[in-house]
């Protein structure tokens, strides 16, 4: 049976498996962001974090899910 | 005891609220941060009568009173599109149902600055009423319908825009789903099953340059979205790579209505997507949650220090 012309064109991915690890990084939760374990740098200045290249994630949530 | 001034809600995983807890701890603000995925790790409790609430975290307590608390930086849904999940256990349902209610309900806190109030999140999501109000306003709109009927007077060799009314995230089998918009010949419309949900079928406007507009009060911050010095003829989150977003000053009569948009749908904060086609710019929608972190490097727009700046009541 044919299908809504929307899920003819929805973009098809994987299940996210689980939660991301942010590996070497603790979050500090009295300052309230992430920072690399032993230097304290911010993990979104460390030049070696790529940072968010665009609202397109690698699984998509939309521009409310906030990292649902 | 922490009295806080300012609250900021998100979520662990949320990087983008990284750059405002920072620039908030460089500035010595009285903030916090509480995420939504560790709510079991804080103790709360809201006095509702009094608008009074004390959280404990680890070793620290922490006030939030209406006397005291100026702002607060609302980094979450205001509800969760949960369909799409039906694995979820009973807990995870009841955490989840009741920890959303509990943040949307914080709207307690009246005559204090909100990025954004949930309810104004809520009704200015609504897709259509942003085209009517933008278009009241004076910004240029696409034609637009919205319509579940393939029998819709389109133009068969013509273009059209489909896009889903609302985030339309679905679980198909193993895998999920995400609705961009699409771009569709009127033929394939006339073809097509429309019935068993609405659609919004739009002109499809070309040649094209998409410009997403960040307001934040008074702010304004818009950049082009090109690949490879042009604009993209589809929807270009479907790039993954070589994009590029140009910063650039908006007309100021264009740049006034974007920042009128957001008041009147009384939000505080909105990124809103625009066409430039042929040096005339259309209205296509606002996102009154919009994601802005990509641009802080892509684009070098410090949008963090507007959104700062805004919840210390500098540019309210």
């Amino acid at each position: 049976m044919k299908e809504h012309l929307l899920l003819q064109k929805a973009y098809i991915y994987p299940l996210p498996k689980s939660a991301p690890v942010i590996t070497g990084y603790t979050f500090d939760s009295k300052n309230g962001y992430w920072v690399k374990e032993g230097s304290g740098q911010p993990f979104v200045l460390d030049p070696s974090n790529p940072g968010p290249r665009s609202k397109k994630c690698d699984f998509e949530t939309g521009e409310d899910e906030k990292g649902e | 005891m922490n009295e806080v001034e300012i609250l900021v809600i998100s979520n662990t995983l949320d990087f983008t609220t990284d750059y405002v807890c920072l620039e908030l701890h460089k500035r010595n603000a009285k903030y916090l941060r509480i995420n939504r995925d560790t709510f079991q790790k804080y103790e709360i409790v809201l006095d509702v009568l009094k608008c009074s609430m004390t959280i404990a975290l680890d070793d620290e307590r922490y006030l939030l009173d209406q006397n005291t608390l100026r702002s607060v930086y609302y980094r979450a849904p205001i509800y969760l599109r949960d369909i799409y999940k039906p694995k979820l256990s009973a807990e995870k349902q009841l955490y989840r149902t009741q920890w959303t209610a509990f943040i949307r309900n914080l709207s307690i806190f009246q005559n204090i600055v909100w990025v954004n109030r949930p309810e104004a999140t809520f009704r200015a999501e609504n897709k259509m009423l942003q085209l009517n109000l933008a278009r009241n306003i004076g910004m240029d709109c696409p034609y637009t319908v919205v319509t579940n009927t393939s029998k819709v007077e389109v133009d068969d060799e013509k273009d059209y825009i489909v896009k889903s009314l609302d985030t339309a995230i679905l679980q198909i089998d193993d895998k999920e789903a995400f609705v961009y918009s699409n771009r569709v010949k009127g033929r394939e419309l006339r073809g097509s099953i429309l019935n068993t949900a609405p659609i919004i079928l739009q002109e499809y406007i070309s040649p094209k340059i998409d410009v997403r507009v960040t307001v934040i009060g008074h702010r304004i911050y818009a950049v082009r979205i090109l690949k490879e010095g042009k604009g993209v003829g589809d929807d270009w989150r479907t790039y993954k790579n070589n994009i590029e977003f140009i910063p650039f000053s908006l007309p100021a009569d264009l740049a006034n209505k974007c920042i009128e948009l957001v008041k009147t749908l009384e939000l505080s904060f909105g990124g809103i997507d625009l066409i430039e086609s042929n040096g005339k710019f259309y209205f296509i929608e606002i996102n009154p949650t919009g994601e802005w972190a990509w641009l802080v490097n892509a684009a070098d727009l410090k949008i963090f220090i507007g959104i700062c700046d805004y919840l210390e009541g500098k540019d309210v």
